[in-house]
């Protein structure tokens, strides 16, 4: 283990990417490295396999501007080669944004990023930005929200689950609403779910929308946020 | 010249259909051409891109099609109906993967006809495409349709669909079809020139220059061949096309590696081509004689170079009988040093058990994952593997099976057929007594504490009568017969250790009809569309009922395709297309199987005559020697 070495990647999930479910990309993510030929580290046991980890899932529909992966390398590479070899294998849609080595004892990247930001485009919605934003502050303001989310009703508190406000704006007939999230033990609040019950209530009609998650965070004791790499 | 990008009008419904990653392209090895364009190209498997995306047919002449100069090249899949059906309300027509182009705006769109019971689902892709089914309603506007795959050696059922086949093998032929194509379009000609151009190819089958002529049989009612007519100057018999070394045809060693699970989710090398065992039953192994091995050499570079360049963990080293491969221990021996440590693991498919022996089940356990092992006895009884012509005996079987869990193997499966022809209750019963024998064996070399993880697979599929077999004649066995014969199989398998799975009676009755089939089944297939059927091949998909109201529609028998025995003078649907191997070979083999006489793999030992090599101009390559 102590021969090993943690390497950190940060990716994103653009555009069409936005549609692969989290087991696409965790598939896609081992081949890529294969194909930037590290020397990664195998799991023992009766099913060896290489040493991933991921960040938490992000649902089909959701692209990303900021993903992450540790990989255990056997072998130490300088940063650049790696992500020059990662870059060369990776495509268009899932590009290789940076990478670094980072301890071996840091908590799992599933365990640690608990604050998730979103940004939703909007399109040819047909109610005003100051109703929806309304609407957004009267949910936080709730003691308890209660949704639908993979056919079940789910119930959350709006002081833990929203721990800032959402911010709605427009732009070139686009409305785009930021969203910040926390994950929490229980279950998470979806900001897909979150977003249509805004919309429900507000008895809007839109053509579609769009998900890209913006920022992942790890908090620290001082209630600071910190991205992971 | 570029065509229109239809994504962004699909983009918006993707949120309401299961698996988008289908429709997204983008994936590593995908090739988007430059805007220098002058022939659009799509390459069409009437399926979903998961089952699509891993043929390897499609993949290889994807690549010859791309190496040539200014020409793009697509993938075409089709939607689930999920998705087809927000298409319709959305007016959105078939579109290509690569740059969402309407199929209907491409130059050429070649469609493989993988199997029977996909003709409906390429009539599926014709309309989502807006292009007319038959190909006296389509002129010079619309795409050149071409089919291929495996299918083709019988295509008369979809003949008015399609504007030409090519029959074979497509390396070397994808680029003149192309060719004639360009030559055409300069010059200005009409469609019909285009269709003359086309047949001076060799292995290019134009079905409207060929005059099918029918007559009713007073006995029995069915519809009869009179004669097959070509217009003047067309050969009455066209031949397949063959490649002729394998080692001068390179695949593509960085295919598209997709982002979802696709069916063979691995490196797929092909390491030999054709199989001469021999098997009645088996319309592969008369289509794609004779045998032509890649050199170890060949193979060891190109899979090494696959894994590099795709990422894959799992090469798999696929033909009809990878087992027979002259030179595969040392390949497997080869590959083993090389991906050592590496958690690359090679696969091979479908084995012969009696090409299986103690130290290729070493060679194969160390060379990754035991996943499992498949084996194909096909017949409970030697009687009755005589008459198909499976040289295995029970003793070989065991024996393997022995090799195969000593080696550490726990998961074997076994396929097996019913309805073969001569077969009496009690080779049904054999498969039965066969598979306890196996699961014993199977018992007795594995130590005690891993006994529970043996697990034992018998999948018993009907016999469908193929074109160009020796068993071409032979009627299939009712519906009636056949679910008679499932319950007898049912009673004579071990109560336990054996998982036991069946393929759909139904489903194998329609196979029989569509595989022997002629040009009048055309307006069925039609009504069958109509009615709703497509992905028949998906159990969820599949309802008789569509068929049988088509046939009642259409005042078709299809009993009397499927379960009627023909005569050897007829003239048979298919008989002006030649794989190489003569009637009057399958003929003497059809005999043959009535005497229970077995022949041997002239790719192991003599000639037996079936012509195929001085037809065709080739010849038996092997590497090593076969043994």
């Amino acid at each position: 283990m102590s021969s090993e070495f943690r390497l950190r990647v940060q990716f994103e999930k653009r555009e069409k990417g936005a549609w692969l479910s989290h087991l696409e990309v965790l598939h896609t993510v081992d081949r890529i490295v294969r194909r930037a030929r590290l020397p990664y580290a195998i799991t023992q046991g009766f099913n060896p396999h290489m040493k991933l980890a991921f960040g938490p899932a992000l649902g089909v529909g959701t692209g990303s501007t900021g993903e992450y992966f540790d990989v255990w390398l056997s072998e130490y590479v300088k940063p650049d080669n790696v992500l020059a070899a990662l870059q060369q294998a990776s495509t268009a849609v899932l590009p290789i944004v940076a990478v670094g080595y980072v301890g071996a004892k840091e908590p799992s990247l599933a365990a640690s990023l608990t604050i998730m930001e979103f940004r939703a485009r909007v399109y040819a919605l047909d109610i005003e930005v100051s109703e929806l934003e309304a609407e957004f502050r009267r949910l936080q303001q709730q003691e308890v929200i209660e949704i639908e989310q993979k056919n079940k009703i789910k119930f959350f508190d709006p002081a833990t689950c929203i721990p800032k406000d959402v911010i709605v704006s427009q732009e070139e007939g686009v409305t785009e609403i930021t969203l910040t999230l926390r994950v929490s033990q229980a279950g998470s609040l979806r900001p897909d779910s979150l977003l249509n019950l805004a919309l429900a209530n507000c008895n809007a009609h839109y053509s579609h929308f769009m998900m890209v998650r913006t920022s992942l965070f790890s908090e620290i004791d001082d209630g600071q946020w910190v991205r992971p790499l | 010249m570029s065509l229109p990008n239809l994504f962004a009008r699909i983009e918006p419904l993707l949120a309401r259909v299961e698996r988008p990653s289908r429709y997204i392209n983008s994936e590593y090895g995908a090739v988007h051409s430059d805007e220098h364009v002058d022939c659009h190209v799509g390459f069409c498997y009437p399926g979903t891109y998961e089952v699509g995306q891993a043929n390897q047919a499609l993949q290889i002449l994807c690549y010859q099609a791309s190496r040539l100069d200014s020409v793009s090249v697509q993938r075409v899949f089709l939607p689930w109906v999920d998705l087809s059906e927000l298409m319709r309300s959305h007016d959105i027509p078939l579109f290509t993967l690569e740059e969402c182009n309407p199929v209907r705006d491409l130059d050429i769109l070649g469609i493989t006809l993988p199997y029977e019971l996909s003709f409906t689902t390429i009539l599926e892709a014709l309309d989502l495409a807006k292009i007319p089914f038959y190909s006296r309603d389509r002129d010079e506007s619309y795409p050149l349709i071409i089919g291929g795959g495996p299918s083709v050696y019988n295509p008369e059922p979809v003949a008015g669909f399609f504007d030409a086949f090519l029959v074979g093998e497509g390396e070397e032929a994808v680029a003149e079809i192309i060719g004639q194509y360009r030559e055409w379009k300069q010059a200005g000609e009409s469609k019909t020139a285009l269709l003359k151009r086309l047949a001076s190819l060799s292995g290019v089958y134009v079905p409207s220059l060929y005059n099918v002529s029918l007559s009713t049989d007073e006995l029995t009612g069915a519809a009869i061949i009179d004669a097959v007519t070509p217009n003047d100057g067309l050969s009455p018999v066209i031949y397949k096309r063959v490649v002729t070394n394998m080692d001068e045809q390179t695949p593509p060693t960085c295919p598209v590696v997709p982002y979802m699970d696709v069916v063979h989710d691995r490196f797929a090398l092909e390491v030999l081509r054709g199989c001469t065992r021999g098997c009645r039953f088996c319309q592969a192994g008369m289509t794609y004689r004779p045998v032509r091995e890649r050199s170890a050499d060949e193979i060891v570079k190109l899979a090494l170079k696959g894994i590099a360049c795709t990422g894959y963990d799992d090469v798999s080293l696929t033909s009809l009988s990878t087992a027979d491969h002259s030179q595969l221990e040392e390949v497997l021996r080869r590959l083993n040093k090389q991906l050592q440590g590496s958690g690359v693991s090679v696969s091979l498919p479908s084995l012969r058990v009696d090409a299986f022996s103690v130290d290729m089940a070493r060679l194969i356990a160390g060379s990754g994952k035991k996943s499992g092992l498949t084996f194909a006895p096909e017949a409970g009884t030697q009687r009755l593997r005589n008459v198909i012509n499976k040289n295995v005996d029970e003793q070989q079987l065991l024996d393997t099976i022995g090799y195969a869990f000593d080696a550490g193997w726990r998961r074997v499966k076994l396929y097996f057929m019913i309805g073969l022809p001569t077969e009496t209750d009690a080779d049904i019963e054999a498969i039965g007594q066969l598979a306890y024998k196996v699961f014993e064996v199977a018992r007795e070399h594995t130590p005690k504490g891993q006994r529970g993880n043996i697990r034992i697979g018998v999948s018993v599929s009907t016999f469908v009568p193929k074109a160009h077999t020796p068993f071409q004649w032979e009627p299939q066995n009712t519906l009636e017969e056949i679910y008679r014969k499932h319950k007898v199989l049912r009673d004579a398998m071990p109560r336990k250790g054996i998982e036991l799975s069946y393929h759909d009676a139904e489903v194998s009755f329609l196979e029989g009809v569509v595989a022997r089939g002629g040009r009048d089944l055309a307006p069925v297939l039609v009504q069958a569309w109509k009615n709703g059927a497509r992905f028949d091949a998906w159990s969820e998909q599949f309802r008789l009922s569509r068929w049988i109201d088509a046939f009642e529609t259409c005042d078709f028998d299809p009993t009397l395709v499927a379960n009627r025995e023909r005569s050897f003078d007829e003239i048979l649907p298919w008989d002006h297309l030649s794989t190489g191997v003569s009637k009057s070979y399958l003929k003497r083999e059809a005999l043959r199987a009535r005497d229970e006489k077995t022949t041997k793999d002239c790719s192991f030992s003599g000639c037996t005559g079936c012509d195929a090599c001085d037809v065709l101009g080739v010849d038996i390559v092997v590497g090593g020697v076969r043994s």
